[in-house]
């Protein structure tokens, strides 16, 4: 019973949503908006949720010493500092500048300077592409040196053609591919939304 | 505030068209399938390993690392996850029968309560629901770099013989990719963006690319609404590949703008 009716409410909010993309009437742009802002305030409470996931992990870590349980302290401590930073305002601390400064100046530098590690990983990702020994990674690294040659204005001095060459690959080929995927995909995807939205998949319950 | 009916206007009434389409498509491919029988699937490797990854695992003792990728479930990502969650339910409730070690991980908190839920669920359905243990699914931050970070160290430390990983990925699918190799654990990946595909290639044993990721209904948990819904997109990909087809003889040889 409590199935049929959480499907029930999935299906009828859904479908709203879905009739105001295709049917404009104030009525149903009400509806639209407050069902966006319901799904937010529980997208809101489920992250509580999740922090409370977090800090239990880390914590049976700790308590247990179990592998990495130091990194599980770093990441207890961080992240409770964080949320007293965020209470600053209400701490009564001078200003409201805090929060920011920890996202500015910790947060974002370490997230960019992990994401520098790409640089590195693309390197032996492409290594271990280039070993598969099949016709597969033969037409990969014939492609690849023809995009990075033709990409270099040393490939233009060593041959005009080879300019020519990568623009036809990365305007036929490449793109007659990519387009094949996102043709399949979306497809796929609006199969996927429509059996949702009717209620005859239930992903998010089953 | 004065609402009627004369204020009603219909918008992207191709995009309408389309989905009408495929929902009559789909009713009969159902009532096809229902009369004579399973539609044939041709093999996809990855859901073969995907499949044979779990009792593997049973055997040897390793966890299998199982994530729904870095979307959300409000956010322009929600059919990829929507179609990662279908893929993960079945081998969910397979190792859950068979006794196999898994964990899963997720930067969104809404696809850990689903993935609590359905691990929860499998252990009840398996008969033994009091194997779930909390740290089966974790919540690893709430944004792509932290979690692939998570995932990196969740590779390293803990004992993992497989990875699978499908739904929607960033850039940061690479790093969790790539460590993943360096251990020599098994990575089955399902993607359906052609950003991430390459490193997806570069990195994983086996790939469930595009479109395949959603058929994962179909192939893992063998329902008949998702053997019919492969039916239809077949029929409307090859109506769209004919009116492309019709389109490019039209403009070229007849000169029809």
């Amino acid at each position: 019973m409590v199935k049929k009716l959480a499907v029930a409410i999935a299906v009828t909010s859904g479908l709203l949503v879905l009739a105001g993309f295709f049917f404009r009437h104030p009525l149903l742009a009400i509806c639209q908006g407050a069902l966006a802002n319901w799904a937010t305030i529980l997208a809101a409470f489920a992250l509580l949720l999740g922090l409370a996931n977090l800090l239990s992990f880390h914590a049976t870590n700790v308590r247990g010493r179990r592998m990495g349980w130091g990194y599980s302290l770093l990441a207890l401590i961080a992240a409770l500092a964080v949320l007293v930073v965020g209470f600053a305002p209400e701490l009564g601390w001078p200003g409201d500048w805090h929060l920011d400064w920890v996202f500015v100046y910790i947060y974002e530098p370490l997230s960019m300077t992990f994401l520098a590690l790409l640089a590195f990983f693309v390197v032996s990702a492409a290594y271990r592409a280039l070993r598969l020994r099949t016709w597969e990674s033969a037409a990969l690294v014939l492609s690849a040196v023809v995009v990075i040659v033709g990409q270099l204005p040393l490939g233009y001095q060593l041959w005009p053609g080879l300019v020519e060459a990568k623009d036809w690959l990365l305007a036929v080929p490449v793109t007659a591919g990519m387009r094949g995927i996102l043709l399949g995909a979306a497809l796929g995807a609006m199969a996927l939304g429509l059996r949702v939205l009717l209620g005859l998949d239930r992903p998010y319950l089953d | 505030m004065n609402l009627t009916l004369e204020q009603l206007e219909f918008a992207q009434p191709e995009a309408l068209l389309l989905l009408l389409g495929l929902g009559l498509l789909l009713a009969l491919a159902w009532r096809r399938d229902r009369g004579k029988g399973p539609t044939y699937l041709r093999p996809i490797p990855g859901f073969e390993a995907a499949r044979k990854a779990i009792p593997a695992s049973a055997e040897t003792g390793k966890a299998v690392h199982l994530s729904a990728g870095t979307g959300s479930l409000v956010a322009f990502t929600t059919l990829p996850t929507l179609a990662g969650l279908e893929l993960l339910a079945p081998l969910i409730q397979h190792a859950a029968t068979l006794g196999s070690a898994f964990l899963t991980t997720t930067p969104s908190p809404l696809v850990m309560l689903v993935l609590e839920s359905k691990v929860r669920r499998a252990f009840r359905a398996a008969g033994h629901p009091e194997e779930f243990a909390p740290a089966q699914v974790r919540f690893i931050g709430d944004a792509p770099t932290a979690y692939a970070a998570g995932v990196m160290g969740t590779l390293t430390r803990e004992n993992v013989a497989s990875n699978v990983m499908a739904g929607a990925f960033g850039d940061e699918y690479l790093l969790m990719g790539e460590t993943a190799a360096g251990k020599g654990i098994e990575g089955i990946v399902g993607n359906a963006d052609p950003s991430v595909l390459p490193f997806a290639l570069a990195s994983a044993d086996h790939l469930i690319m595009g479109e395949e990721l959603y058929a994962a209904g179909a192939y893992l948990g063998r329902k008949p609404w998702h053997r019919a819904s492969l039916q239809a997109q077949d029929w409307l990909r090859l109506g769209l590949v004919g009116a492309i087809l019709l389109a490019v003889l039209l403009k070229t040889t007849l000169g029809v703008p």
